[in-house]
């Protein structure tokens, strides 16, 4: 065999060895049996001398190919060998993944969407009133006559700008209720609206701030009872508070609506008993309940003002401050409702 | 209004073996809620929350009335005492040697009742008497002050009493007051009245007192008093709640009166009083009381529809229980062929008026626990859904995804923030009584709230990205309710001008629009080279140094704001499905030397489309100092495009581009 014959048939032999190779120990092997000190390969260069010289500058040639193939070859499977999973090598899993960016919500639109779905899977539509409204909306047409003692419940903010001669003064409604009226208005029976929107009332303290969110219930058709009213609540307190929560409605006054009524939810961190697992008094709840706002069946003078027919049509009404209803749900641990707008990213970022 | 009542006292007046506890509880869910229960002594002591319309609740008797009404509900015997013991008097309506009266108005008193009371002597109140006053809330002064408090605790009815002898020639003239006349009041402030207010003037022309509020120092009782003259009156309301507002000050008395006190139960409260005196002051009636009472109240019926009843309820209740519960209340049952006359108790009158209010009566008594849960059954309503709200709900959800924060800023700004920002003379509407200085004006731009954010977090988040999606209030016409105008702001902390830009295209991809188009701006906040506007959506850009050194801010902000009606007017979910050719395309990047002309590269990317229908796509690979690449795909629908088609388009770019804007290709066509 000549000394070409022999090379080519050498890389042959080397190459179909590192093709079954599985290991870098069997790697290093044929490396040192090959190029090595006392290869294979090395040996066969040491007869290059002995080659006739006219044919020394070709087998040069093919054994620099030669030689640059095998470790070209050796190099490839090195590093072949060093990716795949061996029980030799060792990856930290627990070092933390490259994260696709994720910003926050407000809580409030979390618990403005909350809200809006729950009534919508029962037929309600998502309307949004505005908030700065006339006299007649906020207050006239829902049965509260100008000088009515009842207007001091809620410390209106009133706009610096000429009333107008039919509706009254300009204000900041300090309640969604204005949009009751409003909506009535809209000549669309039956009616069944969630308005949600900013309120605002001149007060500022742990747990009011001077602006705020509502959301207002409406339901009008024929037929409609306080039992009805009983059943959205209970829905209600069902879907956002969970299962076990229990309501309940006990007298109150608004002039709007007759009957009134104050709406209470069973308190999620002691179940409703008013006492925490160690006997302690729930701190939260008062004896079990936690009062989340105001309802009431809608008055006659009020489906007057918005063109209904109190004998053909009845309905009823709620109002309730979107902030509280978020800080009674289990786990939301707010205790200055005001923290909600300082926009501090270190706050929001939790949400 | 919340009062303060001891279980001890109420029980003078209703007998029970219902528990504290059972009685709070009964209450609350049927009444008044009993807000708080407190042990003191061998006492309990209820604070129990009286709304508005139920000022026959505010007193002893009238909750006793209440309890008695409420305890049977829940299996509870119960029974109802007299009204607190009064003396009997003889009583005449003209002026007699006592006193002598003017009303100058009627209206303003609609009854006038007052007795002498002769030989008072002034000591200390009997235990029981200053018990009850202070687990009520109220400090024991002297016998003459505390009964006339005592008295308006128990029957309901607020009392005055006067020094006799100091009011000159035992003259009393009941008028309103004028302009500007004084008078100080019994806690010796001097009070300016304004025209309107309800003042007594006895003989010397000075007023001796502000009825319904406070009596006058100079009219008082002190230890030197002799003769007491018991007053117990009626008013109106709406003079009494006025004249508290314009002086800032209210009383226990002018609460009872702003709600409107029950007429027809002045003369036994008096006699309750006359009774407390005689016991506790050792004093004796002299004359008759004078009673000037020209229209006593008329009796009022109200008829209600049995149907009306059922309706409301959503439950049927029998005939029987119906006139139960109404009688507990005082009010008298008629039956009549579809339903009820119902004949309203004086201390009712204020608040029942139509059917509803004694549907109220009967629903709460009867339990509103005791009526079932039920879901409305009518049919739905069909309303298409608002388009603004999904986007919006859309937008913040898809901004939180590209790793920006919500911030809820307020609507209301100082003057100061107010100004920042504005470029038309828009202006905004301000508040009559703010709650601080830097909440009084209606914001009619988010821009400036939301660098007060970003400037407010600067220091541990220095590269912030922010948004938010709020009103902006307009003013559009003078005596019009502004237009509340959805607004979207974003702001990056750190950005620059194409960061923000990417942005809103992004978003304009998202809603659905193509019709992303920019021109120059001149927005007072902004970087003038690096801003553009959105034609009646908004600005966006780089704010300019003067911004930062208002807002303290060293960095690049990049920033927009947009009107969302107007964004989200053509925003679609309607997807345009455009089936791919079925011919390969072919890429191909070219790359130029910008020349010396300022060019914009949307014109000139806009110019290589107009070339040729087979240019599919011209994007930008990079750009470097004056080195353009672009990256252009060929492609045609109805055959494969061959190096030679490609070539000749290839020359017209090269062309036009030197030809218009100067550009020059790097290497050879």
């Amino acid at each position: 065999m000549s000394i070409q014959e022999q090379l080519l048939q050498m890389k042959n032999e080397i190459l179909a060895q590192l093709w079954q190779v599985k290991t870098l120990e069997e790697l290093e092997y044929i490396r040192i049996s090959s190029v090595g000190k006392n290869g294979r390969f090395t040996h066969l260069l040491k007869t290059l001398p002995h080659v006739k010289p006219e044919e020394r500058k070709n087998v040069g040639i093919l054994a620099n190919e030669v030689k640059i193939t095998i470790t070209q070859a050796l190099n490839d499977v090195q590093i072949k060998l060093s990716q795949s999973s061996s029980i030799n090598s060792w990856y930290d899993i627990t070092l933390p993944g490259n994260k696709p960016e994720l910003g926050h919500l407000h809580p409030m639109t979390h618990a403005i969407e909350e809200i809006s779905r729950i009534f919508e899977k029962i037929g309600f539509t998502r309307v949004r009133h505005p908030e700065v409204d006339w006299d007649w909306y906020a207050f006239e047409g829902l049965n509260m006559p100008r000088e009515h003692p009842a207007r001091d419940e809620w410390e209106t903010f009133f706009v610096d700008t000429k009333p107008n001669s039919k509706y009254g003064k300009m204000v900041l409604t300090p309640h969604t209720s204005n949009g009751q009226v409003r909506e009535m208005e809209k000549g669309i029976l039956p009616i069944r609206m969630i308005n949600i929107a900013k309120c605002y009332r001149r007060q500022s303290d742990v747990s009011h701030e001077f602006m705020f969110h509502q959301f207002e219930g409406l339901v009008i058709d024929k037929e409609i009872t306080i039992a009805n009213l009983k059943g959205v609540i209970d829905y209600f307190a069902k879907q956002y508070f969970g299962e076990n929560v229990k309501s309940r409605i006990r007298p109150f006054h608004f002039q709007f609506t007759e009957p009134s009524f104050e709406v209470d939810f069973s308190c999620s961190i002691c179940d409703g008993t008013g006492k925490l697992k160690n006997k302690d008094k729930c701190r939260l709840c008062k004896e079990g309940w936690l009062e989340i706002g105001g309802a009431g069946m809608v008055h006659p003078t009020v489906l007057k003002n918005g063109g209904i027919d109190p004998n053909k049509y009845s309905g009823f009404a709620f109002g309730w401050g979107i902030e509280r209803t978020y800080m009674i749900r289990r786990g939301t641990n707010i205790s200055d409702l005001r923290i909600l707008y300082r926009n501090d990213l270190n706050f929001l970022e939790q949400f | 209004m919340d009062i303060k009542i001891p279980l001890s006292w109420l029980k003078q007046y209703v007998q029970t073996n219902a528990s504290p506890a059972d009685i709070a509880k009964a209450l609350s869910l049927c009444s008044a809620s009993v807000e708080r229960s407190e042990k003191v002594g061998d006492d309990i002591v209820y604070d129990i929350e009286i709304t508005t319309n139920r000022v026959d609740m505010l007193s002893v008797y009238g909750l006793a009335r209440e309890t008695n009404a409420v305890l049977p509900e829940f299996g509870f015997k119960s029974s109802l005492k007299d009204f607190p013991e009064g003396v009997k008097c003889e009583v005449t309506k003209k002026e007699e040697a006592v006193l002598r009266v003017k009303i100058e108005n009627p209206l303003l008193c609609p009854r006038f009742t007052a007795v002498l009371l002769k030989n008072v002597q002034m000591g200390k109140s009997p235990k029981l008497m200053i018990d009850n006053l202070e687990k009520s809330g109220i400090r024991s002064i002297n016998n003459v002050v505390d009964i006339s408090n005592y008295c308006m605790l128990e029957t309901g009815h607020p009392m005055h009493t006067f020094d006799y002898d100091k009011i000159k020639d035992h003259t009393m003239i009941l008028r309103e007051s004028k302009k500007g006349e004084t008078i100080t009041t019994l806690d010796g402030i001097k009070r300016i009245l304004s025209k309107g207010s309800i003042v007594i003037e006895d003989g010397s022309g000075k007023l001796i007192d502000l009825c319904g509020i406070m009596g006058g120092e100079n009219s008082s009782v002190t230890e030197n008093t002799k003769n007491v003259l018991l007053f117990v009156q009626v008013y109106d309301p709406v003079k009494i709640r006025r004249t508290c507002q314009e002086l800032s000050f209210r009383t226990d008395a002018a609460i009872r009166f702003e709600k409107g006190i029950d007429s027809e139960g002045v003369l036994r409260s008096l006699e309750r009083g006359v009774k407390l005196f005689i016991d506790n002051t050792g004093c004796t009636v002299n004359g008759k009381v004078l009673d000037i009472y020209p229209k006593p109240l008329p009796i009022k019926s109200v008829s209600i529809r049995k149907s009306r009843i059922d309706q409301i309820l959503g439950v049927d209740i029998q005939e029987n229980k119906i006139k139960s519960i109404l009688e507990s209340l005082n009010f008298k049952v008629k039956s009549i062929s579809n339903g009820f006359i119902i004949e309203i108790p004086s201390f009712r009158t204020k608040d029942i008026t139509i059917e509803e209010d004694i549907i109220e009566e009967i629903a709460r008594i009867y339990g509103y626990h005791n009526i079932p849960s039920i879901l409305p059954e009518g049919q739905i309503p069909n309303i298409p859904q608002d388009r603004e709200l999904y986007w919006e709900q859309r937008i913040k959800e898809t901004l939180k995804y590209w790793g920006f924060t919500e911030t809820y800023s307020y609507s209301l700004v100082s003057e100061k923030l107010s100004k920042i920002g504005v470029q038309e003379q828009m202006h905004a509407l301000t508040l009559l009584n703010p709650l601080t200085e830097d909440n009084q004006i209606l914001r009619t731009n988010l821009l400036s709230s939301i660098l007060e954010v970003i400037a407010k977090n600067n220091t541990q988040y220095p590269s912030s990205k922010i948004f938010e999606l709020s009103m902006i209030y307009k003013q559009i016409k003078k005596g019009e309710l502004p237009k509340e105008v959805p607004h979207l702001v974003i702001a990056i902390n750190g950005g620059n001008y194409s960061d923000i830009k990417g942005v809103i295209e992004q978003v304009f991809n998202e809603i659905g629009r193509n019709d992303f188009k920019i021109s120059s701006c001149n927005n007072p906040l902004l970087i003038k080279e690096k801003s553009a506007n959105i034609k009646d959506i908004g600005d966006f850009g780089e704010i300019n140094d003067d911004v930062k050194q208002i807002f303290g801010l060293t960095k690049q902000v990049a920033v927009s704001e947009m009107n969302c009606e107007k964004l989200f007017s053509k925003a679609t979910q309607n997807k345009h499905f455009v089936p791919p050719s079925i011919y390969p395309s072919i890429k191909e990047d070219l790359t130029f030397i910008r020349g010396s002309k300022q060019v914009y590269i949307a014109d000139v990317i806009e110019s290589i489309y107009s070339i040729n229908n087979f240019i599919k796509r011209v994007g930008i690979k990079t750009i470097y100092k004056e080195t353009v690449t672009f990256e252009i795909e060929y492609q045609s629908k109805d055959k494969t495009l061959t190096s030679t088609d490609i070539e000749s388009i290839r020359k017209n770019i090269v062309l036009k581009l030197k030809e218009k804007y100067l550009f020059s290709l790097k290497g050879s066509v």
